[in-house]
């Protein structure tokens, strides 16, 4: 595996795509066909991935090392796909400026991202490739939202509207 | 003869080692182990993430495992597994389990763990089991359930010790 795919870094177009992020997957389907089509390191120097991203995106290939049982009470490993579709999620909100300030495994084989925003706005999303995502809002001691993950909802909320 | 004193005097000890079911006080404060290692559910900061408190799907849970700190003592709530040097003990009132609408029910003695007479369950209402002293919820309609918001109101509230 190359490096940068083990560091979280995309190699194809596909792995920007999302159905929330049409804008960054036409300026990446620009930029990758004019430049950056051979080679991954060319596709990484085209599109920088800041040091926070990609600490952010290595502790989520992290998990894929827990085996099951990793809690020593019988947790799941999170599935290989969970890991991707978590990863492919964390890339377009940090493209978009949100960064998560934490990520962790659940017992259930589900990963856990909270993000933070400015004041009192925070988001949680649980990414379940075999449970379904889901999302909790947080406004101070409020939940405007609990429930199935949309990445629209989440966005305009860290955008504070 | 002998033989059946014997076996009279440890039916003694061992019935007098159990702890019968009463009710769980406001005041009395809840211990839940935690994994501690790694940095799954616990944030940096050392704040207890939802995670610590997702019930588990494959064991069918439909309650919390917690302690009654009362009626044991931290070495003997954390030794409760192979190696404890691997887990802490989140620290729980449980007024602030029932400011949330779920009941705490004293649940001594289970299968899992059957020398364990301080066991109780955060539960919700519609989950108790037979037995369970507390009424805590069963005026709220729709149900008060575990969900996500009210796992992360549940985390707001745990010390880790």
């Amino acid at each position: 595996m190359p490096p940068s795919l083990s560091l979280g870094i995309p190699t194809q177009v596909d792995d920007y795509t999302s159905v929330w992020s049409d804008k960054i997957k036409g300026l990446l389907t620009i930029a990758f066909s004019s430049s950056a089509t051979s080679s991954v390191i060319d596709a990484h120097l085209s599109y920088p991935v800041s040091e926070e991203l990609r600490y952010q995106l290595a502790r989520i290939e992290r998990t894929r090392a827990l085996k099951a049982d990793w809690d020593g009470m019988g947790a799941i490993a999170p599935s290989q796909a969970t890991v991707r579709m978590a990863k492919r999620a964390v890339k377009d909100l940090g493209y978009a400026g949100f960064i998560p300030n934490h990520i962790g495994a659940g017992p259930n084989g589900e990963l856990f991202i909270e993000f933070k925003a400015p004041g009192k706005r925070q988001a949680q999303v649980y990414f379940s490739a075999e449970d379904g995502n889901e999302l909790l809002l947080i406004e101070g001691d409020e939940y405007p939202y609990e429930g199935a993950y949309r990445p629209h909802r989440l966005l305009d909320h860290l955008h504070g509207k | 003869m002998r033989v059946r004193t014997a076996r009279t005097a440890c039916w003694t000890i061992c019935m007098e080692s159990r702890i019968p079911r009463q009710a769980i006080a406001d005041a009395d404060m809840l211990l839940r182990r935690v994994y501690a290692e790694g940095d799954n559910y616990f944030r940096e900061d050392g704040t207890a993430t939802p995670l610590a408190f997702r019930l588990r799907k494959d064991k069918g849970e439909s309650g919390l495992s917690v302690d009654v700190e009362r009626l044991t003592t931290l070495e003997r709530a954390k030794k409760a597994t192979t190696d404890p040097g691997k887990y802490c003990l989140c620290r729980l009132a449980t007024a602030h389990v029932r400011s949330l609408a779920l009941c705490v029910c004293h649940d001594p003695h289970p299968a899992e763990d059957p020398e364990n007479g301080a066991h109780a369950q955060i539960i919700p209402f519609p989950d108790r089991f037979d037995g369970c002293l507390d009424m805590t919820g069963s005026d709220k309609q729709p149900p008060v359930m575990l969900s996500n918001s009210v796992r992360d109101r549940l985390a707001k509230g745990a010390l880790k010790t």
